[in-house]
């Protein structure tokens, strides 16, 4: 019988490289039964890739890898599943277009095999009896999956992966996806199998949600082990400290108390939209961070999007109202100086084959003329390494793709791309979704100059502490409309933002 | 507790030659100097091979003749791709141009008339297909099928039979003179409009990114109707080329040239997919290029069969190495 | 990656290995050219480009004659191009030819109305240019020009070729009998000369045969580009069926003409022998109707069943059909441009003009007949041997005029032929 702190998988001297880049350099890790191991890093540092490489995800470009004492080379997930090692992955793990209950049992039909033919019959059972097993019961097995929802899904992955009962899994950031319900299944889950003398790896960017869920932690950087905490080791600051090697204060936000000018350089009035917005009013002052919280489908993106002109609008206005233009594109909205941060950075703040310079330089067509309608090279490569240098964007030179590079470091190029055009209205949807703890900091540091700059800023933001921590007012968002005003001298109280989202 | 310090340590990877290849490749002067360099090697090798003979005038002379119209749709054609719109129907654009040019000559006998004409025609017809794309909201893709099959069909419907005439000592004479002068202006206005001015930029950010093209305040419309206008131009003075080189203007004429134009990109380091790397001369160096493969194996004495042989496998091979490179880390959806 | 380096390194392997045997390849040419030159005994060697419009059994066969048989009794040189679809690429051609050293081209694409532009492209590039083809209304002050580089047209005689088609009608149908006759006319309202000359003595040959009277000419008849009834005072079915194979709906639309009943006899003057075989031999079994087939076609595998097989009444399923010996034609060609680049030019004047010369299709209407003609014209047995191109040819004491020439082709006839291959 297996024992508690017996070694399970061992990886030594592991190696992955996409070409230049090092993904992972001389990993050493052992993994034992009985344990819920976190591991920890930024984006980019390498813990999603050396858990893919022990599920057979992809392979290592070398080292060696033992499971139960036996060298472990899986060529799939599927063969890694069947030995006992499951992953649950962060991305999108099922087929949208096929039955739940075939998508549990993916790559394992033959088992349902009544003579030559597959009972479907039996493989929705047994799905169903797998859901059950985790504590789903509102999923019904033999639906298609794509009827379900992200959350859902991402249940009928983790049963999935149970059912094939493991001996070790990975969970890679998988919370994010899931409600706090979601998340109660799956942390029992974990906790269950630790109990059972099996292993958990548990992949999170949530510093309090790891500490608290497990055992052991390990901090990657740039793709090396920088060091393992035991639980009684466990300090925020020098796990931050770890991640990102330097010392980071415990708050990042701005701490001031200083205020705006009355002047409103931007008024929605009687603002109605395809969707969620109706007659929606806001005031945007000189110098102000305007915070906009709420629920996800609160209608405070849209917002964002009908701010900058990007919404079809049915009543209602957008003006700026020193020039008194009416933004209806964003031609127009570009053309007076308003900028705009997509909450969807890759899909529409970026070119993400282009590179930096070229993303960087999008917003400086004009500036950047030299002699009539010609573009100075030189004007146009000093209006990029400006920003480069300023956001200590990473990089080799102004002419890497964008799309190599870690979530932060895109981020500071979008940044760059409105600092430099130096916007005097910024909408900022989720600047700092999937940015790391380091250039989170800078993110906010920068916000706050932009402010101190005389810049106005809406603030767009799922996340509370965020808008708490930086806004100069608060408006939370329900179906469409604000349900509450919050100014930051009266303080920003937590229940009582909850309470006006829900 | 242990924890590492990462600062002084080597850190370089391994690197196979795959990797190797892919840094040169994915280097942002490569689209720019490979092409140009496989050009030169090529031109030398056959000097070398055609113990000088390939540096005469008459070779020099016809391998500008042979590449030029192909070069001059490719050039305008840039414009498009590079939004990453591709609109094969341009070479039966070109064809109706000339047909058009060759009626007004026919009934006028102006050699002038015919060349406006030809132009003019070749950039409305290149709006109308824009226009179909912007108004009705269909893929300039799907534009092309549809344009190019009503194109060839006027085509047929309008010369018939026998091809329209036009009086080729004039042809002759002009093609020396006007066909220099008409290709240079518009190839260096192109370099000009494309490299070094916002236009360019806001093409390729277009092909790049839609969205966020229009999210930095970049009109689509506007500039769509643009890379439409000044592919159009290079449609009517391709067509003027046509007709000034054959004299005729039969109801093929254009047939097929589409997609050479777009393998003649290809060929030039360009995808035809646009985006941030494009550049509006892959085209002309594709066309030369293969137009020197074909003049100089033949002058080699290879067989045309053995030509056909060769030059795919030349074709596969430059193809393989201009084609871009997933430059993002490979995704971990299994799935 | 390592895939990837494979696939590399066998690309770069292969592309060395077609330079390296492109390369060969070009060395042995020349070595055969100075080689060729030292032994042959016309003294002087010349290189001769072939521009082909379509690369077929008939190309190949051309080639081979020509680089094999040709080549190193006159000490040619041949260069033959690929298939040349537009006049742009065949400008191009050109150029290339001249480029690579040629002297001569024998032209196999169809310019019509511009010949002069070629030959004085060929001109301007020093070559002696053929054309497959002859004389219209376009090209006509071409002809009469007489360039010195312009060596004249060659081409089936055409109405020779219809007459075969008349004169076995004329012998073969019953008028007795009830019959009614599809037409196939082909591009003959485009102006295609074969099809228009066999539309034209098919029409000719009923006219004559039932001394009828079309309500309308037969210009307007087999110039019709779409299809049309030949009414007549006999009340004789007469369906005229024009286009081709490669248009949609040509092949539907003749299948639904026969299955109207109305017609017995099929008559094609496009080669569409490949095309309408199966589908005759079909509606024949479904229609229990004995279809009567002849039309234009060439030697082939198409021919051979058509002529070869019986159909459901125990006939042949095509009656009567006509071909060429590529060699004879090739031989025409070839000499036309030889006598030019040999000094000889004269022969090629008539009455101060260019000419164009002919030669004459052969009827075969048994299989028999067709096995044995289909042995001839191959390697080793070519119908236009070196005594037959040597009577064209001045410099070898064959013909010295134009009409000399025609009436060496001329006297070369079938029956010649067969008693030398036999």
């Amino acid at each position: 019988m297996a024992e508690k702190g017996e070694v399970l998988v061992e990886v030594k001297d592991l190696n992955k490289n996409f070409g230049v880049t090092v993904a992972l350099h001389n990993v050493n890790m052992t993994i034992k039964r009985g344990e819920i191991r976190g591991l920890i890093g930024e984006n980019g540092s390498g813990k999603s890739t050396v858990t893919s490489i022990i599920a057979g995800i992809q392979p290592a470009t070398s080292g060696e890898m033992f499971y139960k004492g036996q060298p472990w080379k899986p060529k799939d997930s599927l063969e890694a599943l069947h030995n006992g090692i499951g992953i649950i992955v962060q991305e999108m793990g099922t087929v949208p277009t096929i039955s739940v209950a075939e998508n549990i049992f993916i790559g394992d039909y033959d088992r349902f095999k009544v003579g030559p033919i597959i009972s479907k019959r039996k493989m929705v059972e047994e799905a169903q009896k797998a859901l059950e097993n985790i504590g789903v019961t509102d999923i019904n097995a033999a639906r298609v999956t794509r009827t379900y929802n992200m959350e859902q899904r991402k249940l009928i992955e983790i049963a999935k992966t149970m059912a094939h009962d493991p001996e070790m899994f990975v969970v890679d950031e998988t919370t994010t996806a899931l409600s706090e319900s979601g998340r109660e299944i799956l942390y029992r889950l974990m906790r269950k199998a630790a109990d059972d003398n099996k292993a958990v790896v548990f992949i999170s960017h949530d510093l309090e949600e790891i500490m608290d869920k497990c055992d052991t932690l390990t901090v990657l950087r740039d793709g090396d082990i920088i060091g393992s905490l035991e639980k009684s080791e466990y300090d925020p600051d020098l796990i931050k400290k770890m991640m990102i090697g330097r010392e980071v204060k415990g708050d990042y936000y701005r701490s001031d108390m200083e205020g705006y000018s009355d002047e409103v350089v931007l008024k929605a009035e009687n603002l109605t939209t395809m969707q969620d917005l109706l007659c929606f009013d806001l005031e945007l002052h000189k110098g102000e961070i305007l915070g906009i919280g709420g629920l996800s489908e609160c209608g405070m993106h849209t917002l964002g999007r009908a701010l900058y002109g990007l919404e079809d609008i049915v009543t209602g206005s957008v003006t700026l109202t020193e020039s008194g233009t009416k933004i209806t594109s964003p031609e127009i909205a570009f053309n007076q100086r308003m900028g705009y941060v997509s909450k969807n950075r890759d899909l529409e703040s970026l070119v993400l084959n282009g590179s930096i310079a070229v993303n960087i330089q999008s917003t400086g067509y004009k500036a950047n003329r030299g002699l009539g309608f010609f573009i100075s090279d030189k004007k146009e490569r000093d209006y990029a390494q400006l920003q480069i240098d300023n956001l200590a964007i990473k990089c080799n030179d102004m002419f890497q793709p964008v799309s190599a590079m870690s979530g932060g470091n895109k981020q500071k190029v979008v940044f760059g791309k409105w600092l430099a055009a130096d916007a005097e209205v910024l909408i900022l949807d989720c600047p700092t979704r999937g940015v790391d703890i380091g250039v989170k900091a800078s993110m906010y540091k920068l916000i706050n100059d932009m402010k101190q700059a005389g810049k106005s800023i809406v603030l767009i933001s799922e996340e509370l502490p965020e808008l708490c921590g930086m806004a100069d007012r608060l408006l939370i968002m329900k179906d469409g409309k604000v349900t509450g005003e919050f100014l930051r001298p009266d303080g920003y109280d937590n229940t009582e933002l909850i309470d006006c989202m829900i | 507790m242990t924890v590492k310090d990462l600062s002084n340590e080597e850190r370089a990877p391994k690197l196979t030659l795959g990797d190797r290849i892919n840094i040169i490749k994915n280097h942002r002067f490569f689209p720019i100097i490979f092409p140009l360099t496989m050009l030169v090697v090529l031109f030398f090798l056959f000097v070398a091979l055609t113990g000088g003979r390939f540096l005469s005038g008459s070779v020099i002379k016809g391998i500008f003749n042979q590449s030029l119209i192909i070069g001059t749709l490719a050039t305008g054609a840039a414009f498009i791709y590079t939004t990453g719109n591709i609109d094969f129907s341009i070479g039966s654009v070109m064809g109706l141009a000339c047909v058009i040019g060759a009626m007004v000559y026919q009934s006028t006998g102006s050699m002038t008339a015919l060349i406006i004409v030809t132009l003019i025609s070749g950039i409305l017809l290149m709006m109308v297909n824009c226009t179909m794309g912007v108004m009705f909201h269909i893929m300039p893709a799907m534009v092309a099928i549809v344009a190019q099959s009503i194109y060839s069909a006027l085509c047929q419907t309008l010369v018939g039979a026998t091809p329209l005439k036009v009086d080729f000592k004039t042809c002759q004479a002009l093609e020396g003179s006007l066909r220099y002068v008409l290709f240079a202006v518009y190839f260096i206005a192109c370099l000009i409009l494309y490299h070094r001015t916002a236009i360019g930029r806001k093409l390729r950010f277009i092909g790049g990114n839609e969205n966020c093209a229009v999210q930095t305040g970049i009109n689509k419309t506007k500039t769509l109707y643009l890379s439409f206008l000044f592919a159009g131009i290079g449609v009517g003075i391709a067509g003027i080329f046509q007709t000034l080189r054959t004299a005729n203007v039969a109801q093929n004429v254009g047939n097929g040239m589409g997609m050479n134009v777009m393998l003649a990109t290809v060929l030039g380091g360009m995808s035809i997919f646009g985006g941030t790397k494009s550049n509006c001369y892959a085209g002309l160096i594709g066309a030369i290029t293969v137009t020197i493969l074909d003049k100089g194996l033949l002058m080699l004495g290879v067989s045309s069969t053995m030509i056909q042989g060769v030059r795919g496998i030349i074709f596969l091979l430059l193809v393989f190495l201009n084609s871009e490179r997933p430059k993002t880390l490979p995704s971990r959806q299994q799935f | 990656m390592s895939l990837k380096n494979l696939m590399k390194k066998a690309l770069s392997f292969g592309l060395a290995a077609a330079m390296l045997t492109a390369c060969s390849g070009g060395g042995s040419a020349s070595g055969g050219e100075s080689g060729g030159s030292e032994g042959g005994d016309s003294g002087k060697s010349h290189k001769i480009a072939i521009l082909e419009v379509q690369l077929n059994d008939e190309s190949t066969n051309r080639a081979e004659y020509f680089k094999n048989y040709i080549g190193p009794e006159y000490n040619v040189e041949f260069m033959f191009s690929e298939a040349i679809q537009d006049l742009d690429a065949a400008l191009s051609f050109l150029e290339n030819a001249a480029d690579a050293g040629c002297e001569a081209v024998i032209n196999y694409y169809p310019i019509g109305a511009n010949t002069e532009q070629l030959v004085q492209k060929a001109a301007e590039l020093g070559l002696v240019f053929t054309e497959n083809g002859g004389r219209n209304a376009d090209n006509d002050d071409t002809y009469k020009a007489a360039y010195d580089n312009f060596s004249g047209g060659f081409m089936a005689d055409q109405p020779d070729t219809g007459r075969l088609f008349k004169e076995w009608m004329e012998e073969n149908i019953d008028t007795s009998e009830e019959h009614g006759y599809l037409i196939a006319t082909g591009m003959a309202y485009q102006g295609n000369a074969q099809q228009t000359e066999i539309s034209s003595n098919m029409l000719a040959a009923l006219e004559e045969l039932y001394g009828l009277k079309f309500d309308l000419t037969k210009e307007e008849l087999y110039q019709s580009s779409s299809p049309i009834e030949g009414t007549n005072d006999k009340g004789i079915a007469v369906y005229c069926y024009p286009g081709g194979p490669n248009q949609n709906g040509w092949l539907e639309g003749f299948t639904a003409a026969l299955q109207t009943g109305k017609y017995d006899y099929i008559l094609t003057s496009p080669n569409v022998i490949g095309n309408i075989g199966t589908a005759i031999s079909e509606l024949e079994t479904a229609m229990n109707k004995d279809f009567t087939w002849i039309g234009f076609g060439t030697f082939g595998d198409a021919l051979k069943t058509a002529i070869g097989t019986k159909d459901s009444f125990g006939n042949q399923t095509l009656a009567m059909s006509t071909v060429k010996f590529t060699s004879i034609v090739s031989a025409m060609a070839f000499a036309k441009v030889y006598n030019t680049l040999t000094g000889h030019h004269d022969v090629n004047l008539e009455n101060g003009e260019t000419s164009v010369n002919l030669f004459r299709m052969n009827a075969v209407t048994t299989p028999e007949q067709l096995d044995e003609m289909s042995t001839w014209d191959q390697p080793g047995k070519w119908v236009a041997d070196i005594d037959f191109v040597n009577s064209l040819i001045a410099e070898r004491g064959g013909a010295s005029t134009n009409e000399e020439f025609q009436n060496n082709i001329y006297k070369y006839d079938f029956d010649a032929i067969s008693a030398k291959m036999k």
